[in-house]
């Protein structure tokens, strides 16, 4: 096991200085239940077009197999499932072992950090995938948390917070508090 | 006409002292010989060009040969000798004279001096109007006799040698010098109609030809050195309004259209410009400002269900979510 990896991104607050102020002020806060389920919807769709993309693929290649006798796969619904959770837990595996965001925390502006603040770890990042997969409800202990943590932050002490680090900051919406 | 004389008439003395006749006889009979003299030289120069001036005599020493001045210098020695011969008899007729004009035993009212004393009292009220006349007269003969004389002196030579002997220079300074040439321009240019007289010059110019001898380009460019041209026309020019004419009496698009190749302007606009980075850009900056847009909006979702929820579940203190990620610094306050 190599040392554990630098975030070096979480010590450079490169755009939040061009942020407004009310949104600068959350930067680094752990996120509510609304912007983390808006990026798993994303990651869900995500993962759903990769499973239909998976399909057509699969049905392609079995019509150019046997042409004369195509028919449509028609899987399993167990298989669709087991399929859907494991291109879930990888796909949430490498995001946040490598940069610490999935696509849809990306377009949301959150990253998922441990408990020092950095990014996962592989092995804390597939523990963390794999319980996201398999329990995903837990998801919704942060509405009721007072620290905005998931079932699985709890469990494994780490946290997603806002982290708008996106490129072309417009310098024009930094607006000032009132004096 | 009073004693004085009118309108210019000459100035009668009234009371004049009695001059001494034997000498006004004298300067008479001189001034006499002097005329004569003097148009017997004139005469004569006039028929021989060639005659020396010989006016001053005294002065050069030479002896007077010629016959005139034979006949003029016996003519004065006789007139000088009955002159004073004249002289003598009139003393020694004196007694006589009076005797005659003031005879005694008569009564003063018919003596031959009374008689005389009143002829000249007549004559002194009568002489201010007779002078007057001869000024009337004169006046009016003036112009004829300055014609007559004019017409029979050589003027052009007289004047030649009049400005042969003058320095001219000296007399204009010393005009110029007395003259107030203020007052006289002003007055001058009081009485002159300037804008006539300039049209008439003008008209009377032939202008094409004036304008073939100026070096009409060295003018202009000397002109237009000593001008600072730029801020004359900026001051003095309605800059705004000459160009709003200009551009209402241009179709300025049909212009450019006629002339200007406007393919290749916009080929060169676009290769300048890179368009495609523009579009690029800008399309970028919406999807950012979208994006931002979402996150700010579902920011604002996730603090107001944090309070629904806080309120419903009776908390007082606000959620701490503060992270083990480094915070950002606080919004600075304005200066």
């Amino acid at each position: 096991m190599t040392a554990e990896p630098v975030d070096e991104r979480a010590s450079r607050p490169r755009a939040t200085r061009a942020l407004p102020v009310v949104v600068r002020e959350h930067q680094g806060r752990r996120a509510g239940i609304v912007t983390r389920l808006l990026a798993n919807a994303v990651d869900f769709a995500i993962v759903t077009g990769f499973l239909i993309g998976t399909w057509f693929t699969w049905a392609a290649l079995r019509f150019l197999r046997s042409p004369t006798g195509f028919t449509w796969p028609a899987p399993s619904w167990w298989i669709v499932v087991v399929a859907f959770e494991v291109v879930a837990f990888v796909y949430f595996t490498v995001s946040w072992a490598t940069t610490g965001r999935t696509y849809g925390a990306v377009l949301l502006g959150l990253r998922v950090v441990n408990f020092r603040g950095r990014r996962m770890r592989w092995s804390g990042a597939a523990l963390r995938a794999a319980f996201c997969v398999l329990f995903w409800v837990g998801l919704f202990w942060v509405v009721v948390s007072r620290s905005n943590r998931s079932v699985q932050d709890v469990v494994l002490r780490t946290s997603v917070v806002y982290d708008w680090d996106i490129a072309a900051p417009a310098e024009q919406d930094v607006t000032e508090p009132p004096p | 006409m009073d004693e004085n004389g009118a309108g210019g008439a000459l100035p009668v003395p009234v009371v004049r002292p009695t001059p001494d006749l034997a000498e006004v006889a004298s300067q008479v009979v001189r001034a006499a010989f002097g005329v004569t003299s003097l148009v017997t030289e004139i005469l004569l120069r006039a028929v021989d060009g060639t005659r020396e001036h010989r006016l001053p005599a005294a002065a050069d020493g030479v002896g007077a040969t010629a016959p005139v001045d034979v006949l003029l210098g016996t003519a004065w020695v006789v007139t000088a000798a009955s002159g004073r011969a004249l002289g003598t008899t009139a003393r020694a007729v004196r007694p006589v004279v009076t005797l005659l004009v003031e005879p005694p035993l008569v009564p003063e009212s018919v003596r031959p001096a009374t008689l005389f004393a009143t002829a000249a009292r007549a004559w002194r009220r009568e002489q201010p109007a007779a002078m007057g006349t001869v000024t009337r007269l004169s006046s009016s003969i003036v112009p004829d006799t300055t014609e007559l004389v004019v017409r029979l002196v050589d003027v052009d030579a007289l004047a030649a040698a009049v400005v042969q002997r003058m320095d001219l220079t000296t007399l204009a300074t010393d005009v110029v010098e007395d003259i107030d040439l203020d007052r006289v321009v002003g007055a001058a240019l009081q009485r002159i109609d300037v804008q006539r007289l300039v049209e008439e010059v003008v008209a009377g110019l032939d202008l094409a030809a004036v304008v073939d001898r100026i070096d009409l380009a060295g003018v202009v460019d000397e002109s237009l050195d000593r001008i600072d041209l730029t801020s004359l026309v900026v001051k003095r020019v309605d800059l705004s309004r000459v160009v709003n004419d200009a551009l209402d009496q241009l179709d300025l698009t049909q212009l450019v259209m006629d002339r200007v190749d406007l393919a290749r302007v916009a080929e060169y606009v676009i290769d300048e410009i890179d368009l495609a980075g523009i579009i690029r850009e800008s399309s970028g900056s919406i999807a950012t400002e979208t994006v931002r847009g979402i996150r700010r909006q579902s920011l604002d979702a996730d603090e107001a269900v944090n309070r629904v929820v806080d309120r419903l579940l009776l908390r007082r203190r606000a959620r701490r979510t503060q992270s083990p990620l480094p915070q950002p610094p606080p919004a600075e306050p304005p200066s």
